[in-house]
């Protein structure tokens, strides 16, 4: 049943929206959350499930250490196998030019409190004896990891539907009523008819179809939808247990905990909502056959691709825009949405309910891109 | 020979050629060891059909073929990998086989045909008799194998149907029951028949992945055997330039899918020349006569939604994955209502096969909880299995 108030509602069923809806609910918010279509199906349940917290900017890398450590309490809270493991996480260096700026960051990394480790080629060929001879080293984070982002993102779901959000599915959000400046409730689309749901709160977490909603409330949000391709191989014995890439390359890879190889591309296709795999970027993806040889002979079975939300910085969006009270965005994750999914939900559930945050998120403000435009 | 007239007339067969991919008015091909591309300016897609088997309890074991695997094993290599055989399904084809396996020395505990033919003959009567009176010559196949059966006391039943292989290692014995006119067991009706080999068919499914990847427009038609291509009258799909022709647009035997072929390919060389085509009238009255069987085979032997229910709960349903069905009704109490949830939640249709035995009983399982007819999955790059080592290098 669709409610007639909530004092939260969240428009979007992805990693963020539920992770907000299930931090708001175990804070004893009446939340609801409304997803247009049956359950998570974009690029929340379609990523590469990396985990990581190396190789990341500074403002996204506070969150994603203590996204990494609620991903764990996911685990223990819930008592699901959604295949999380911390197996570590490998980025690999062709030139030397490119492993020297590796250990710079890595010297960045360790004043933040991240452990990294930075190998050369002898390194590599010990610890690593499936990459490919040509690397002139990488840098390693033992403590990142990777999860099946299918079982993580219902997971969370479950989580916060025990926690007692209310999760309407099958429900599509058409209009945010905004009055004298604060939005005040919601028009829904479900089964053919139209409802209003009033509420104090929205948090709206609909990935790169943030932008079409917000901008008809007057707010401006400069996402760039682009394809994200992914193949994925027969099931075969394990081979290797890190998350791999090589940004050189352009590909990352990683073995599920049930054998499949996963392989995804560094770039993206940019300003397309079509999720189309085509041949060039199948063949794009079979470079991993230069960081992993021996993946050449592995039949790919299936391909797919989900569609990002990119910002002109890659930094995600999170906050309250100066003009409209009562609307929290969390969009634009770039590609990092997966991983950061349970710290935002947690933020958003902060500001809301605290009205500040235990984590500075201030250089992610939505008003940051028209700031930049007035100077 | 069709294949000898083909030649003569000029056409290239590219033999033990698979296409992997599709886009943008060329074919990806996999062939022995390479891959290459293809470009064309029309494009006719005859590509059949699959066979459909419905999960019951030890299907997986060894010693269960498909009729139709069965048959290729015999005709094409000699082989019959049992002495007593049960077979179990829908539609004639199981008649043909069991009498070929007679032939070639093999024991037949029985066969099992879900449909009761004389049944809808009773109740449509018109179009049975005008059905015959064109088709007549098309029966006398099934009337020999059925007589053949017959003279060697091999049982042949209607309205029956297999609901468990039974063994632990491999096939010792088949469990059939009645149905009833939903195809569902008959509670209470069940025995059990000592075998080796069970060959089981339930009837066929259009084989249109290619279909998809180019775009087509699809519909939903049950009695063509579920998701076909929308066409017009010269077999032009929606997609300019394509054509479709056979049972991959509607299941109708290999008389029509000829008609439809002939069709299809004037209607092609008219599009690479530039000018139109409509059929005339003798290619118009041939294809509706051959419909009208179709219509009428298809009335007798589609599939009914009992055959779904044969399943238990620890039976798996899709084989590449190794998934049982309590997954599927799992995940539907998580809340998934379209087949595309289900396969996310349970890997349903992740592996070698891409869905294509899995995705009827997900369909006719999610149809029956929502009361919504369920879109194929989706269909991407690579149709078939491809080595990572192989997309490397792609010739043009």
């Amino acid at each position: 049943m669709i409610p007639t108030f909530s004092p939260v509602i969240v428009i979007g069923g992805g990693i963020i929206g539920l992770s907000a809806a299930y931090h708001l609910a175990r804070r004893g918010v009446g939340v609801a959350l409304i997803e247009k279509a049956d359950g998570p199906v974009q690029a929340s349940v379609r990523n590469a499930g990396g985990i990581r917290a190396q190789c990341r900017s500074r403002p996204e890398r506070q969150l994603a250490m203590a996204s990494i450590e609620l991903w764990r309490q996911l685990v223990v809270d819930t008592g699901q196998d959604f295949e999380y493991r911390q197996t570590g996480n490998l980025r690999m260096a062709i030139e030397p030019s490119t492993l020297v700026s590796l250990a710079g960051e890595g010297a960045d990394e360790a004043a933040d409190g991240l452990v990294t480790e930075v190998w050369d080629a002898a390194d590599l060929r010990r610890r690593a004896p499936m990459l490919s001879r040509r690397f002139a080293g990488a840098k390693y984070c033992a403590t990142d990891g990777q999860a099946n982002p299918i079982l993580a993102t219902w997971t969370m779901l479950d989580a916060a539907r025990r926690a007692g959000a209310s999760i309407l599915n099958r429900t599509e959000a058409v209009r945010i009523e905004v009055d004298a400046g604060r939005a005040v409730a919601i028009h829904v689309r479900s089964g053919g008819s139209e409802a209003r749901i009033a509420t104090e709160t929205v948090v709206h977490a609909a990935g790169p179809w943030t932008a079409g909603l917000a901008s008809e409330i007057g707010v401006t949000l400069p996402l760039t939808p682009a394809r994200d391709a992914m193949f994925v191989t027969r099931r075969t014995e394990p081979m290797f247990a890190p998350f791999v890439s090589s940004h050189e390359l352009g590909v990352y890879t990683r073995q599920t905990a049930s054998g499949h190889v996963h392989v995804g591309a560094v770039s993206s296709v940019r300003g397309t909502y079509d999720q189309t795999v085509g041949r060039f970027e199948m063949e794009r993806l079979a470079r991993v056959t230069e960081l992993i040889p021996e993946l050449a002979a592995l039949d790919v079975l299936r391909s797919w691709a989900g569609t990002l939300d990119l910002t002109p910085d890659h930094l995600p969006v999170i906050g309250t825009p100066a003009a409209l009270a009562g609307y929290v965005l969390a969009a634009g994750f770039s590609g990092h949405g997966f991983c950061l999914g349970p710290i935002v939900g947690r933020t958003v559930a902060e500001l809301i309910v605290d009205a500040k945050t235990s984590l500075d998120v201030d250089d992610l403000h939505p008003d940051r891109f028209t700031r930049a435009d007035l100077a | 020979m069709l294949i000898d007239r083909a030649l003569r007339a000029g056409v290239t067969i590219a033999a033990g050629t698979t296409v992997w991919g599709a886009g943008g008015h060329q074919l990806e091909l996999a062939a022995q060891k390479r891959l290459t591309t293809l470009r064309y300016q029309a494009l006719v897609v005859a590509t059949g059909a699959t066979e459909v088997v419905a999960p019951f309890p030890g299907w997986t074991l060894p010693g269960v073929f498909t009729t139709g695997a069965l048959q290729t094993l015999l005709t094409e290599h000699g082989i019959v990998p049992g002495r007593r055989v049960v077979l179990a399904g829908a539609g004639p084809l199981q008649l043909v086989v069991a009498a070929a396996l007679v032939n070639a020395g093999i024991e037949i505990a029985g066969v099992f045909e879900a449909a009761r033919p004389s049944r809808f003959a009773v109740r449509h009567p018109a179009t049975v008799v005008g059905g015959l009176r064109r088709h007549g010559d098309r029966l006398v196949e099934g009337l020999n194998s059925a007589a053949l059966l017959m003279r060697h006391r091999v049982p042949v039943r209607r309205g029956w149907g297999i609901t468990e292989a039974i063994g632990t290692s491999e096939v010792n014995g088949a469990r059939i029951a009645r149905l009833d006119h939903t195809w569902e067991p008959i509670p209470g009706t069940d025995l059990v028949l000592k075998c080796d080999t069970i060959a089981v068919h339930h009837g066929l499914i259009p084989s249109n992945d290619l279909l998809h990847l180019v775009g087509a427009g699809f519909e939903y038609r049950p009695a063509l055997g579920g998701w076909v291509p929308i066409r017009d009258e010269s077999m032009a799909t929606t997609v300019r330039g394509v054509y479709a022709a056979g049972d991959c647009a509607g299941i109708g035997g290999a008389a029509m899918s000829g008609v439809e072929g002939e069709i299809a390919g004037i209607a092609a060389a008219a599009y690479v020349r530039g000018s139109s085509f409509t059929p005339g009238r003798e290619l118009t009255a041939g294809l509706a006569a051959e419909r009208r069987f179709r219509d009428m085979y298809g009335a007798i032997f589609r599939a009914r939604p009992g055959l779904w229910t044969m399943a238990t709960e620890r039976t798996i349903v899709c084989r590449c994955e190794d998934v049982p069905r309590s997954a599927v009704s799992q995940a539907i109490d998580r809340g998934a209502t379209t087949t595309a949830t289900v396969k996310s939640l349970t890997r349903c249709g992740m592996g070698p096969c891409q869905g294509r035995v899995c995705w009827p009983l997900i369909a006719a399982v999610v149809e029956s909880t929502t009361g919504m007819v369920q879109a194929p999955f989706t269909r991407r790059l690579p149709l078939i299995p491809v080595p990572i080592g192989r997309l490397c290098r792609v010739d043009e």
